[in-house]
C-alpha cells in the first residue's frame, strides 16, 4: 500500500514536472506568437500601403495608356478573346464613322463591325474576308494596305493577343498612309528620272564598299567594260578592273581618301573583259549612311580613251617640237660660238699688233681690219640677240642692282671714244631713286649701250649722255624714266616711225655712211617691252634725237653703297695681282697672255683640268679668267669644285667666266654655280680691262707675291763672278742645272699635293747648293729657310706658301740660264 | 527528439506493462529529469536509448520487436491527432511515397527543431516498393512498424522485407509488396 502511494507519488511528481515544462515552452510559444504577429500586422500594414500605391500608379498607367491609345495617329481598336471592345480611339470612330465616343464603345460586340463597315472599302467582300481569316488564323499581319472609297490608302496592323499561349483577344491599328504613299511614289518617280538619266549618260557608275568590292554596277558602266552585272558583283574592283599592279597604289589611296569622307578625280587605265585597255577619268564620292558613317563609294567613270591617244600623240608632237627647237637653240649658240672663235683671235691679234710698233701704212691696215672685225662682232651679236628674242629664249631675271652705278659704268665704257672724238658726255640722275633697285641689269645695260652706241656714232660734235628721273612710285615700283640724247645728225619725221622696226635704217645713206644691222634699235625695243616698259624717240634733224624709254624697277628696300667713280679709280699696282688664265685655245691664249703682259699683270696659264687643279692646290690666285667649254672639263665644273673645296685658300676667289656662247642659260648657269662675272667672247681689250678693274679694285693682292721682280735675277754678273772666264765650266754647269734641277721641281710639286713634309725637307736638302752654282744664291738662300723650316718640325701648312713662292721664283731661271747659255757660247 | 515520442513511448509501457514498470524503468534508466516529459518539449535521443534498453533488458522483448510495436503505437497516435493529414491519400503507397516530400515538409513547418529520417522510394511495379530509410539514429524497426500499420489502415495485405542493411542499421531498404 505504502509503495503503491509512494510510485502514485512518483508518478504525480513527474506529470506536474512535465506540465511545468510543457507549461514554460507554452509561454514562451506564446511570447515567440505574440512577436511574430506583431511583425506580421506590421507587415500588413506595409503591404496595404504597397497595395495602394501600386493601385494608384496602375490607375495612372491605365489613365497614361488610355491617353496614348486617344492620342495615337493611329485608329486603335483593342478587343477581348469573345471580341468585346476593351478600348478604342477618336480615330477609330472617325475612320470608320461610329457616331460614339470611345468610351461608349466599351464592352460592345465586334462579331459584325466588319459587315457593317465593309461599305468603306473598295474591295467590302475581300475586307471582311480578310478579318474572318485572321481572326481564324490568329497570326500577326503588318502593314496590309486597304483602299477606301474615298481612294485613301489605309495600313492595317493585326495583333492577336496571348499571355502564356492563352488567347486573350486582338489589337486592330489603321493608319492612314495616303499622304505618305504619294511623297514615296514622288521619291520614286525622282528616282527613277535620275536613274534613267544615269543610265543614259555616258558616265559609267559603280559602287564599291569600304574593301573595294563591287557593290552596285549600272548597265552603262557595264558597256564600258564589257563585263554583266554579275560579273562584277561581289569582285574586288581592282583586282577584276584594273589594268596595270602601278595603279594599284593609287586606288588604295583614293579609297583612303573616301573612307575619310573626301572626294577625288584621277585618270586610270581599266582592262576591259576582252583585256583591251581604255583610260577613264574616275570621279569618286563617298557614299555615307544616315549616321555620315562611310560605307563605300560611288565612282563614276568617263570613257577618255580617244582622248587620251590625242593629248598622247600632242605630247609626242610637242616632244618633237621643242627637240627640234632645242637643236636650233643649239645651232645658235654654236654657230655664235664657231664665228665669235676666230673673230676673237682677229681682234685680239689685230690689238697686240698695234704695240709691235706698226708704221703708218700698217696702222691704217690694222683700223681697218678693227673696223671690220667690229661690224662683224656686232653683226653676229645682234641676230644672235634677236633670234633669241623671237624664239622667246630672251627672259627676264631678276637681281638687285644700284642703278646710278650700273649706267654710270656704262657711260664710261665711252669714254675713251667721246674723248678722241672730242664729245662730251653727260650724266643726270634722279636722287630719289635712293635704294637699289630690282631689274634685269643685263637688258638695262645693253639697252643703254645699244642706244649710247647710236648716240655716239651719229654725233660729231656737241655730246651725249642719260637722264633719269623719278616719274612715280607704283606700290614697290619706281616707275623709271630713262632719256639717252644726242646732238647727232637726227632723224626725219616720216623716217623716225620705223626705227624700231627690224632690219631697218633711218635711211640707206646711213647704211653707207655708218654701217650696221638695224638691229640695234628692235631688239632695244624688245628688251624694253620684256621689261615692262615702252620706248619712244623724238628728233630734229641736224639738231639731235632722244630715245626716251620708261621701265618699272622694283625698289630693293636697301639703300646704294656709295661706290667710287670708277673711271678715276684704276688701279696702278696690278702688277701684285695674280691671275690664272684658264683658256686652251692657242689663239686666245697668246691674245689674253699678251694683255697681261701688256697691263703688266702676272699670270698662270692652265689648258685642261689637271693643270688647273695643280695649280690651284700649289698656288693663291686673285683671279681667275674661266673659259667655259675645255677638252676634258668645263668652266662650271672647274668652278663648282673650286667653291666646295673648302681648304684652299683660292675657295672664295672672284672667277669670271670666258665664253662664245652667248645664250642666256649659260650666263644663269655661270652665276648659279659660283662664277662673279661674264665676258663674251670676243671681248675688246677694254671690255677685259673694265671686268678686271671691277673685280681688282674691291681686293687686295692675296698671291703674296714675292717682293723682288722675277727679272731683277743679276745672273750675268753672278755667272761672271764665279766662273770668271772659264766658260766652258760655266756652259757644264749650267747644262747639268738645266738637266737635273727641273726634274728635281717636278718632284717638289709633287711632294706638295701629297703633303709630304719629310720628303720635301731631303729634297730641298739636296738642290740647296745648285741654285748658288748657277748664279742664283737668292733661291739657295730661300731653300735653306725652307729646309730649317721643315727640320724644325713645322706644319705643312706653315712652309708650303714659301715653297709656293720659291716655285714661283723659279719660274724664269731656265728662261735666264739659256740666255746665259746662249752668251757663253 | 521530440517529446511525442518519449510521452507515446511511455504511455504505451504503462498501457502494456503498468505505471510500476514504466517507474522501474524511468528509475534504473537515470534520466536527468527523472522521466518527466511533454509532448511538446525536445529530449536528447540518448534518453531514448537508455529507457528502450532499460526496457529491453526488463522484459526480454528484442529491441526491434519492440520498436515495431512502437510504430504501430505511434501510428495510431498520429492517425488521431494528426486526421487532416490522412484523408489526403488513397493508398499505402500514395502515403509512403508523399512522406519525405509531403509529411515531413509539414512536420518540419509546426517543429522547425524536429530531427527526421530520410526516406527514398521507387515504384519497381504496380504492386511493390523500394523504400529507404536513413537515419544516424539506427531506429528502422520503428519505420517497419509505421510501414505496417499504414498498410493495415488502408486495409492492404502484403508483406515488408528488409533487403539490406547498410552502415550498422544506418540505411536500411525495405521491399513492401501488396496483393491484388
Amino acid at each position: 500500500m505504502k509503495e503503491e502511494i509512494e510510485l502514485l507519488k512518483r508518478k504525480i511528481s513527474r506529470e506536474r514536472d512535465a506540465r511545468i515544462q510543457a507549461e514554460k515552452i507554452l509561454e514562451a510559444k506564446a511570447f515567440e506568437l505574440y512577436e511574430t504577429n506583431e511583425k506580421l500586422q506590421k507587415l500588413n500594414l506595409e503591404l496595404e500601403a504597397k497595395v495602394l500605391e501600386r493601385s494608384e500608379s496602375l490607375l495612372r498607367s491605365q489613365i497614361q495608356y488610355k491617353l496614348l491609345i486617344q492620342n495615337l495617329q493611329s485608329a486603335v481598336l483593342l478587343e477581348d478573346e469573345n471580341r468585346r471592345i476593351v478600348i478604342t480611339n477618336d480615330n477609330f470612330c472617325k475612320l470608320f464613322n461610329i457616331p460614339l465616343s470611345p468610351d461608349e464603345l466599351i464592352g460592345i460586340d465586334c462579331t459584325t463591325s466588319a459587315e457593317q463597315s465593309k461599305h468603306l472599302f473598295k474591295e467590302p467582300d475581300k475586307f471582311v474576308e480578310r478579318i474572318d481569316y485572321l481572326l481564324k488564323n490568329q497570326i500577326i499581319e503588318v502593314k496590309e494596305e486597304l483602299i477606301t472609297t474615298d481612294d485613301r490608302i489605309l495600313e492595317r496592323d493585326y495583333l492577336p493577343i496571348f499571355s502564356d499561349e492563352k488567347y486573350l483577344g486582338n489589337l486592330w491599328l489603321y493608319n492612314d498612309v495616303t499622304e505618305q504613299k504619294s511623297i514615296q511614289n514622288l521619291i520614286q518617280q525622282s528616282e527613277e528620272k535620275y536613274r534613267g538619266i544615269m543610265e543614259n549618260m555616258e558616265l559609267g557608275l559603280m559602287e564599291v564598299d569600304n574593301n573595294d568590292v563591287i557593290q552596285k554596277v549600272y548597265q552603262r558602266f557595264c558597256q564600258l567594260t564589257g563585263y554583266q552585272e554579275n560579273e562584277l558583283l561581289g569582285k574586288k574592283a581592282a583586282d577584276i578592273l584594273l589594268a596595270n599592279e602601278i595603279f594599284k597604289g593609287l586606288i588604295l589611296e583614293q579609297n583612303e581618301n573616301r573612307k575619310s569622307g573626301e572626294p577625288g578625280a584621277y585618270e586610270l587605265p581599266l582592262m576591259k573583259k576582252n583585256g583591251e585597255l581604255i583610260w577613264v577619268i574616275i570621279s569618286g564620292a563617298p557614299i555615307k549612311d544616315r549616321y555620315g558613317n562611310v560605307t563605300g563609294s560611288v565612282g563614276i567613270h568617263l570613257d577618255i580613251t580617244e582622248r587620251k591617244r590625242t593629248q598622247e600623240a600632242l605630247e609626242e608632237a610637242k616632244a618633237i617640237a621643242e627637240d627640234a627647237r632645242k637643236s636650233e637653240k643649239r645651232f645658235l649658240a654654236n654657230m655664235s660660238h664657231e664665228i665669235r672663235t676666230p673673230i676673237n683671235a682677229i681682234i685680239g691679234m689685230t690689238h697686240l699688233l698695234y704695240d709691235t710698233k706698226p708704221n703708218e701704212k700698217q696702222v691704217e691696215y690694222l683700223s681697218a681690219i678693227n673696223y671690220s672685225t667690229d661690224l662683224l662682232i656686232n653683226l653676229v651679236s645682234d641676230i644672235l640677240d634677236i633670234s633669241k628674242i623671237e624664239a622667246g629664249e630672251m627672259k627676264m631675271s631678276e637681281n638687285t642692282f644700284n642703278l646710278k652705278d650700273l649706267l654710270n659704268s656704262t657711260l664710261q665704257t665711252f669714254r675713251i671714244q667721246a674723248k678722241t672724238k672730242n664729245i662730251e658726255l653727260t650724266f643726270e640722275y634722279d636722287e630719289e631713286i635712293s635704294n637699289e633697285v630690282i631689274g634685269d641689269a643685263t637688258f638695262l645695260s645693253q639697252i643703254m649701250l645699244n642706244l649710247l652706241s647710236n648716240a655716239l656714232k651719229f654725233t660729231k660734235k656737241g655730246k651725249i649722255g642719260i637722264q633719269v628721273s623719278l616719274l612715280c612710285r607704283l606700290g614697290e615700283f619706281y616707275m623709271t624714266e630713262f632719256k639717252v640724247c644726242d646732238t647727232g645728225v637726227g632723224i626725219s619725221e616720216d623716217e623716225i616711225d620705223g626705227i624700231f622696226d627690224s632690219f631697218k635704217q633711218a635711211n640707206s645713206n646711213i647704211k653707207a655712211n655708218f654701217g650696221g644691222t638695224g638691229l640695234g634699235l628692235a631688239i632695244v625695243k624688245q628688251l624694253v617691252n620684256i621689261h615692262g616698259g615702252e620706248i619712244t624717240a623724238e628728233s630734229t634733224v641736224g639738231e639731235g634725237t632722244v630715245f626716251n624709254f620708261t621701265l618699272p624697277l622694283k625698289d630693293s628696300g636697301q639703300k646704294s653703297k656709295i661706290v667710287a667713280d670708277l673711271s678715276n679709280n684704276i688701279s696702278e699696282s696690278w702688277k701684285n695681282f695674280m691671275v690664272l688664265i684658264v683658256e686652251d685655245n692657242e689663239m686666245n691664249q697668246k691674245y689674253v697672255t699678251g694683255l697681261m703682259d701688256k697691263w703688266g699683270l702676272k699670270y698662270r696659264l692652265a689648258s685642261d683640268k689637271d693643270e688647273v687643279l695643280d695649280l690651284i692646290e700649289t698656288q693663291t690666285f686673285d683671279l681667275i679668267l674661266m673659259d667655259i667649254i675645255l677638252p676634258d672639263t668645263d668652266g662650271y665644273w672647274l668652278t663648282k669644285y673650286i667653291r666646295s673645296n673648302e681648304k684652299n685658300s683660292n675657295q672664295n676667289i672672284p672667277i669670271i667666266g670666258l665664253s662664245a656662247t652667248a645664250m642666256n642659260e649659260e650666263i644663269d648657269q655661270a652665276y648659279a654655280v659660283g662664277m662673279n662675272g661674264y665676258i663674251t667672247k670676243p671681248f675688246r681689250p677694254d671690255q677685259l680691262r673694265e671686268a678686271l678693274e671691277e673685280t681688282l679694285q674691291k681686293i687686295t693682292p692675296k698671291s703674296k707675291l714675292p717682293e723682288v721682280q722675277v727679272n731683277t735675277y743679276n745672273i750675268s754678273e753672278n755667272l761672271r763672278h764665279l766662273y770668271g772666264d772659264d766658260k766652258e765650266y760655266a756652259r757644264v754647269m749650267i747644262n747639268l742645272f738645266i738637266k737635273t734641277v727641273p726634274l728635281e721641281i717636278e718632284r717638289i710639286r709633287t711632294l706638295m699635293k701629297e703633303k709630304n713634309c719629310d720628303a720635301l725637307g731631303k729634297v730641298t736638302h739636296q738642290i740647296k747648293p745648285s741654285f748658288s752654282m748657277v748664279g742664283f744664291p737668292e733661291l739657295t738662300e730661300e731653300l735653306q729657310k725652307i729646309e730649317k723650316t721643315i727640320k724644325g718640325g713645322a706644319k705643312f701648312e706653315d712652309f708650303s706658301p714659301m715653297v709656293v713662292d720659291f716655285l714661283y721664283k723659279f719660274e724664269p731661271c731656265i728662261t735666264l740660264l739659256e740666255v746665259e747659255l746662249e752668251k757663253l757660247q | 527528439m521530440k517529446g511525442i515520442v518519449f510521452t507515446e513511448f511511455l504511455e504505451m509501457l504503462e498501457e502494456k506493462f503498468g505505471y510500476s514498470f514504466v517507474d522501474q524503468i524511468i528509475n534504473e534508466a537515470n534520466l536527468p529529469n527523472q522521466g518527466a516529459y511533454t509532448s511538446v518539449g525536445t529530449y536528447p535521443h540518448q534518453e531514448m536509448i537508455s529507457l528502450i534498453m532499460s526496457v529491453h533488458f526488463h522484459s526480454q522483448i528484442p529491441v526491434d520487436d519492440l520498436l515495431r510495436t512502437f510504430g504501430n503505437h505511434l501510428f495510431g497516435v498520429f492517425k488521431k491527432s494528426y486526421a487532416v493529414f490522412f484523408d489526403k491519400f488513397t493508398s499505402a503507397f500514395d502515403m509512403l511515397e508523399n512522406i519525405e516530400n509531403h509529411i515531413h515538409v509539414e512536420v518540419k513547418k509546426l517543429y522547425p527543431d524536429a530531427e527526421l529520417p530520410r526516406f527514398e522510394t521507387e515504384r519497381t511495379n504496380d504492386n511493390c516498393l523500394k523504400m529507404t530509410y536513413y537515419s544516424d539514429r539506427k531506429m528502422a524497426a520503428l519505420a517497419e512498424g509505421l510501414i505496417a500499420s499504414t498498410l493495415e489502415h488502408f486495409h492492404q495485405k502484403g508483406s515488408i522485407n528488409i533487403e539490406k542493411v547498410e552502415n550498422e542499421g544506418k540505411i536500411v531498404t525495405f521491399i513492401i509488396k501488396t496483393e491484388g
